[in-house]
C-alpha cells in the first residue's frame, strides 16, 4: 500500500496519464489505476472527483455527460492541451525522483568487483 | 440466521445515501449525480463477483468514502455554492424576521382593538391609554416570543431536513408553487388586520382617537425593546453553543 501523501501527490499525473488512453468516467478511472498497481494504489474513491473537478478548473481536462450502454448517464473526462503539458512537466520531475533514486540503490553489485 | 425481515431494496438504500449528503451545501446536484453514477458502477460490479445487493451496496458506500470527509473535500472546489448558500439563508432569515415583525405589530394591534371597543362604549376615555398600551404590549411580546420560539423549535428538530426541503423546492415545481403561494397569503395577512384597524380607528372621535394611538405608542415602544432584548439574548445563546461545538467542549 503506498503512503497517503504519495497517494495524494500522484493522483492528478495518474488521471492525466489514464486520460492520454482516451476519454474515460470516474469510476473506469479507478478501475485502470487499481488494475496496472495489483491493488496497491488504493484511492478513497469520492475523493477522486474533487480532484477532477479541479482539474477541470484549472482546464487541464474537460468534461462532458453521455449516455452509456447501460443506459444510464455518465460523465466523461478527457485530455485538454493544457492538460498535455501539465503532464509532461510531472513525468520530468517523477523521473527525475525516480532517476536519483535509482542511482542510489543500485550500487550494491558494482560494490562487489 | 438472517433475522431481515423486510428484503433490501437497492434504490432505496442509493436513494437514502443521496440524501444524507444533500443535506450538505458542498455537492451540487451535478455532484451528487455524478457520485450517484459512480456507487450504481461500483455495486454492478460488484454484484457480478457474486455479491448479495446489500452486500455489494455497503462496500461500494464504504469505498466511496464518509459523507464527511467527501463533504470538506468537495467543499474546497464548491466554495461559492457554500457561499451562496449561506446568503440565501441570510436573505431567508431577514425576511422572515422582517415578515414576523409586521405580523406581530399587526396582531398586536388588532388586539388592542378588539379588546377596546367594549370601553368605548362604554364612554370612559380617560383609562383608555393605559389599557391600550397594556394590551397591545403584551400581545405584541406573546407573539414575538411565540414566533421565535416555533422558528427555533422548527429549526432544531429538521434544520438539514428544512434546508434539504428548500433545495428541493428550487427544483421542484409543485414545491415551489407552495411557497410562493405560502408566502404571498402570509403577505397579505398584515395588511389585512391592518385594514380592519383603519376602519375602526376612522369611527372614533377624535378625542378617542388621540387616546388610542397614545396607548398603542406606549405599548408598542416598550414591546420592541423587550423584542429587540430578546433577540440579543438569542444571539448570544447561539454563539455560545457555536463556541462550545468549535471547541469541543
Amino acid at each position: 500500500m503506498l503512503a497517503k501523501e504519495l497517494v495524494a501527490a500522484s493522483t492528478v499525473p495518474l488521471v492525466l496519464s489514464v486520460l492520454t488512453e482516451g476519454e474515460n468516467y470516474g469510476y473506469a478511472l479507478i478501475q485502470r489505476v487499481r488494475v496496472l498497481s495489483e491493488g496497491k494504489i488504493e484511492w478513497t474513491e469520492g475523493m477522486l472527483y474533487p480532484v477532477l473537478h479541479w482539474m477541470e478548473q484549472a482546464k487541464l481536462i474537460e468534461s462532458e455527460w453521455r449516455e452509456a450502454e447501460t443506459g444510464r448517464k455518465r460523465k466523461y473526462y478527457r485530455l485538454r492541451r493544457e492538460g498535455r503539458k501539465a503532464l509532461l512537466e510531472e513525468k520530468l520531475q517523477w523521473l527525475t525522483v525516480h532517476e536519483t533514486l535509482s542511482k542510489l540503490w543500485k550500487p550494491s553489485q558494482p560494490r562487489l568487483t | 440466521m438472517e433475522t431481515i425481515s423486510a428484503p433490501f431494496d437497492l434504490n432505496q438504500a442509493i436513494q437514502q445515501w443521496r440524501e444524507g449528503l444533500n443535506g450538505s451545501p458542498a455537492f451540487s446536484p451535478e455532484n451528487l449525480e455524478e457520485l450517484e453514477s459512480h456507487l450504481r458502477d461500483s455495486i454492478a460490479q460488484l454484484k457480478q463477483h457474486g455479491l448479495a445487493a446489500d452486500e455489494a451496496f455497503f462496500i461500494a458506500s464504504r469505498r466511496m468514502g464518509s459523507g464527511a470527509a467527501l463533504g470538506t473535500e468537495f467543499g474546497k472546489i464548491n466554495v461559492s455554492g457554500i457561499w451562496l448558500n449561506r446568503a440565501l439563508w441570510m436573505l431567508v432569515g431577514i425576511q422572515g424576521l422582517g415578515f414576523i415583525k409586521s405580523l406581530v405589530s399587526a396582531v398586536s394591534l388588532g388586539a388592542a382593538t378588539l379588546g377596546i371597543r367594549p370601553i368605548v362604549s362604554l364612554g370612559s376615555v380617560s383609562a383608555m391609554p393605559l389599557y391600550t398600551g397594556l394590551l397591545c404590549g403584551l400581545v405584541h411580546l406573546l407573539a414575538f416570543a411565540a414566533a421565535l420560539a416555533v422558528g427555533w423549535k422548527l429549526l432544531r428538530r429538521k434544520g438539514p431536513g428544512a434546508a434539504a426541503w428548500l433545495r428541493k423546492a428550487q427544483t421542484s415545481s409543485t414545491r415551489l408553487t407552495v411557497l410562493v403561494v405560502a408566502f404571498l397569503l402570509l403577505i397579505l395577512l398584515s395588511p389585512a388586520i391592518q385594514m380592519g384597524n383603519v376602519i375602526f380607528f376612522r369611527q372614533l372621535s377624535p378625542s378617542n382617537a388621540g387616546q388610542f394611538l397614545l396607548g398603542i405608542n406606549y405599548g408598542t415602544m416598550s414591546a420592541s425593546l423587550l423584542e429587540s432584548a430578546m433577540l440579543i439574548v438569542l444571539t448570544l445563546v447561539l454563539a455560545r453553543r457555536q463556541l462550545f461545538a468549535k471547541t469541543g467542549g
